[in-house]
């Protein structure tokens, strides 16, 4: 029954209500998965964390003086420490991404910013600093990495305003992108992918580096693994003007073949700059990503 | 069962191959679907007939029954009612007698002929038979399938019909007689074919599928001439003297021989005079009694042998004169002695007017009172308004006046004092338009009198006064008169005085009323013109001369049919003879149109009734006769094309949905 639960909580179609990436994250991190992450380290840094009492023989700059003046008590303030890691979490937002087949609940994109959401409120819960790059043809959005929940808001926000829409352009926003990346780094890329497996690794060689760490999660629709459901369909392309009739019970086995081909094919460029990759489906629980991330984010740390 | 009156656009069904065609060029339209990336899309053959849904098939058969529907509807669809099993039973042949009863069948022994005839034929003719007589209207019908026995008492008691014969009746009336169900319908027209009855009838008969037997009866020596009739055709009564009456009368002979026959005069159920006419061959001889007045009002001429047609024979007449024409005169109320001798000149003159008394004047001033008062029944037919002055404007008579013109009667009018007076009412009342310059005459007026200048060759009285009669005409003396310039349009001035100034203006009315207004007084301080022999004949040709039409005064002859009066009392002609209707007294005469003894044969009247009596159709003929059973279906194929169509709109529709619901459109 609790995995049931849980599992709901994680579904997409159950939280595509939820407007809210704040909540959304809270409600995914802390409700459906308790106990995910490691506890918070306590220690010294800027962003104030909470009161304990105070203990004899600890540094008297920790006792708060307000509070004894008012209560006549000592007690420390704790802060959060910072983890000098940083998450860097990409996001394409072409119009490709703002795809929804009728057999998932939500876009690609939408998708994507779930994961985003909680990816950062995970973050956020273990003192990393996280940033946020989102781009199509040009950048949507760029929030630098910072820590601290003021920041979390703040980048809740931007990635609540993010639209699908104009065409992919890997190259020129990876261009920008590798130029600033801060060293001790992992970089989340939330993409589809497609039509980028021959330039991409080329881009992400940089994590053949130590200091930093990519993991890459294609977001496809279920429709793009196995084609609509349909007698004859005019595909449009929604990142340009090509259009193609087809009956797509004619066309399935072919397709799938060239689109598991694809992943493999891409699955493998990755691989070679040590790059993790993870293809996931739009209608699929968000339990197994943010499992995968913790792996790697625990790793590193 | 339902049938079609425009089969012809039953042609249009052919457009059901439109739906067919289109479902055979069945593809499923593609919907245009998004897609992240046509990277591995192969384009694909989109199937044409595969996979096609029931509904497919059902909405074909939508579509067609559709097109159906419509092409009956232009079709303009009919239902002729189920014939009843009674009805059903009378289905078959059906002949129709049409008999004749018109005034000429009573000669040559026609109806006697037909009666004969039509007795054979019930007996002889199968299937339903009926009878329809007709002389100027289809008189009485008894339809097909009527019993034999009533059919021949009918026939037995057969008689002429006075009014005048028309078959166009007949052929107008005959095919409604048939009953729409009949299978061969046959009309048996029983006749003497008469010119005058048959001469305008015409209609195809056999185009409404009715077989003509056309049946000549009476006798008739051939080339289409009848012989033995001698008419009265023409008999009147006129005043021959003091105390005496003349009827005039004209016979004719029809035949080809001259003829003497006796012919008399009846009068008070005895024979009062007799005499022989000789007649020409083909033609007409005047005859004339003379008998005294009074001894009694109504008379018969009569030919006294038996001839071939007997009803033209006598002629009835009144004797009495006919009733006197009323004059009467508005003039002040307050007589002095100019208006009272003028008054006395003129009803001397009026009354003395007419022919030796038949048509004589009577003085009706109550007449002339009531439509002084506006009684709109008063009825007079001249008026004298003598001395018109303050008085006529008091009592506001211009318009009584002028209606009275112009709504057909004749009126003197004479001026009063002063004389612009009367000129300024006139001219106010729209009577007539003139400037009055002033009154000529006066102190010299008895010692240098004005007179009538000679009548141009143009005026109407020109005929009348001429020889010795215009010599005491332009004697006489006018002592003074009222000098007129600047006529309006529309009067006339048919007597000037001799420097060419008007003495009487003449306005004709529309209606036939007549306006004179004479510019002096009938009395011998203005003119000696009462006192001459001219005096009269002036008068009266100034009020009635240059008619289109002279009145003759005659009492009302009327033809059997004919009607006299107007609203809701009329009287109607039934046969000849002398009526009394109110106060009117009217002679009803046989039509000469029936004495005509010029007949067709049978053969020259197959043109008008239809050449060819054999190819009767009966399709044709249920259209026409049955118009009023028909039942009309459009509005029924109507509402079912369009709620064939409404369902098909639905049906047909593009689905909202996504393309897993319905991803084409059906072509």
């Amino acid at each position: 029954m609790v995995e049931s639960a849980e599992s709901s909580l994680l579904d997409p179609a159950h939280l595509k209500g939820i407007e809210d990436y704040s909540l959304l994250a809270r409600v995914v991190v802390d409700g459906a998965m308790p106990g995910i992450h490691r506890s918070l380290r306590q220690g010294r840094g800027n962003e104030f964390f909470q009161y304990r009492p105070y203990e004899p023989g600890e540094d008297m700059k920790a006792v708060d003086w307000k509070v004894f003046a008012k209560r006549d008590e000592l007690v420390a303030k704790t802060f959060q420490e910072d983890t000098n890691f940083t998450l860097y979490l990409v996001l394409d937002v072409s119009a490709s991404m703002g795809y929804q087949g009728d057999r998932a609940s939500c876009s690609k994109l939408r998708y994507a910013k779930m994961l985003a959401a909680c990816f950062a409120y995970l973050a956020q819960r273990q003192g990393d600093r996280f940033g946020l790059f989102a781009y199509s043809d040009q950048i949507q959005q760029w929030v630098r990495p910072q820590s601290g929940s003021g920041h979390l808001n703040r980048l809740l926000v931007s990635l609540a305003s993010l639209e699908a829409k104009g065409e992919n352009d890997h190259e020129g926003a990876w261009e920008k992108l590798s130029g600033s990346l801060p060293g001790r780094s992992m970089i989340v890329f939330l993409s589809d992918f497609l039509e980028a497996e021959d330039s991409l690794s080329e881009r992400l060689r940089f994590s053949l580096s130590a200091r930093y760490e990519c993991l890459c999660m294609q977001v496809l629709d279920p429709d793009e693994v196995d084609l609509p459901d349909a007698e004859a369909i005019r595909f449009a392309e929604m990142e340009g003007v090509r259009e193609i009739s087809s009956a797509p019970s004619a066309i399935r086995d072919k397709y799938q073949r060239d689109m598991n081909a694809f992943v493999e094919d891409l699955r493998g460029k990755l691989a070679s700059v040590s790059a993790e990759f993870e293809s996931l489906r739009s209608d699929q629980e968000l339990g197994h990503s943010l499992r995968r991330f913790l792996g790697m984010r625990n790793r590193r740390a | 069962m339902i049938e079609f009156a425009q089969p012809a656009a039953l042609w249009t069904a052919l457009a059901v191959g439109l739906p067919i065609l289109a479902h055979m060029a069945y593809r499923q339209v593609t919907r245009k679907h998004p897609f992240p990336s046509l990277r591995f899309i192969r384009p694909s053959r989109i199937p044409r007939t595969g996979r096609k849904k029931p509904s497919d098939l059902l909405l074909l058969l939508l579509r067609i029954l559709l097109f159906l529907t419509l092409s009956a509807l232009l079709a303009d669809p009919y239902r002729i009612p189920e014939v009843s099993p009674d009805s059903s039973e009378e289905a078959g042949k059906e002949t129709l007698l049409a008999i004749d009863v018109s005034p000429s069948m009573q000669g040559w022994d026609g109806l006697k002929d037909a009666r004969r005839l039509a007795l054979q034929l019930i007996d002889e003719e199968e299937g339903k038979v009926g009878i329809v007589t007709f002389s100027q209207n289809v008189i009485r019908e008894w339809k097909p399938g009527t019993d034999k026995i009533q059919l021949t008492e009918a026939v037995e008691a057969l008689k002429y019909d006075w009014v005048k014969g028309n078959a166009q009746a007949l052929l107008d009336r005959a095919t409604g007689l048939f009953s729409p169900s009949a299978t061969e319908k046959k009309l048996v027209i029983i006749s003497d074919f008469q010119q005058s009855d048959w001469q305008t009838a015409f209609r195809d008969l056999p185009e409404f599928g009715v077989k003509v037997d056309l049946r000549k009866v009476g006798s008739d020596e051939g080339q289409g001439r009848r012989t033995g009739n001698l008419s009265v055709v023409e008999a009147r009564a006129v005043p021959a003297g003091p105390g005496k009456v003349r009827v005039w009368t004209v016979v004719r002979n029809w035949d080809d021989e001259p003829k003497t026959v006796p012919l008399t005069l009846r009068a008070g159920g005895e024979i009062r005079q007799r005499q022989e006419v000789e007649l020409p061959r083909l033609g007409s001889a005047q005859a004339q009694f003379v008998l005294k007045a009074d001894d009694f009002s109504g008379a018969s001429v009569e030919l006294e042998n038996e001839d071939s047609f007997a009803l033209d024979n006598n002629r009835s007449l009144w004797l009495k004169s006919p009733p006197a024409r009323r004059f009467g005169f508005w003039m002040s109320e307050v007589e002095d002695a100019e208006t009272k001798e003028e008054r006395g000149f003129l009803k001397t003159a009026v009354s003395s007017a007419g022919d030796n008394g038949w048509n004589r004047w009577d003085l009706a001033q109550d007449q002339a009172d009531g439509l002084r008062l506006g009684d709109e029944l008063s009825s007079i037919e001249l008026l004298l308004v003598i001395g018109l002055g303050d008085w006529f404007e008091e009592q506001e008579l211009g318009s009584a006046l002028r209606g009275f013109v112009e709504g057909g009667g004749t009126a003197i009018v004479t001026p009063g004092q002063p004389f612009a007076k009367t000129a300024s009412i006139i001219r106010d009342a729209d009577l007539l338009s003139f400037k009055f310059l002033r009154v000529a005459g006066g102190a010299v007026r008895l010692g240098n009198p004005f007179r009538i200048k000679a009548l141009d060759e143009s005026s109407f009285l020109n005929a009348v006064f001429d020889g010795k009669a215009a010599r005491d005409l332009y004697l006489s003396a006018i002592h003074r008169f009222g000098i007129m310039q600047k006529i309006g349009g529309g009067v006339d001035v048919p007597i000037k005085d001799r420097e060419g100034r008007p003495l009487a203006l003449v306005r004709n009315m529309v209606g036939g009323g007549r306006l004179v207004f004479l510019p002096f007084r009938m009395n011998t301080s203005w003119t000696d013109l009462p006192l001459r022999n001219s005096f009269l004949p002036l008068l009266m040709e100034l009020s009635f001369g240059n008619r289109r039409t002279t009145p003759t005064r005659a009492w009302p002859v009327l033809e059997p049919g004919g009607s006299w009066g107007e609203g809701e009392e009329v009287f109607k002609a039934v046969e000849p003879g002398v009526f009394r209707f109110e106060d009117q007294w009217l002679e009803v005469v046989p039509s000469l149109a029936e004495s005509v003894p010029d007949v067709f044969a049978a053969g020259e009247l197959l043109e008008a009734v239809g050449g060819e009596f054999s190819s009767g159709r009966v399709s044709d003929l249920a259209e026409e006769s049955g118009n009023e059973e028909r039942e009309p279906l459009w509005l029924w194929f109507a509402i079912v094309a369009a709620t064939l169509l409404i369902i098909e709109m639905i049906w047909s529709r593009p689905t909202r949905g996504g393309i897993k619901k319905g991803n084409s459109a059906h072509a």
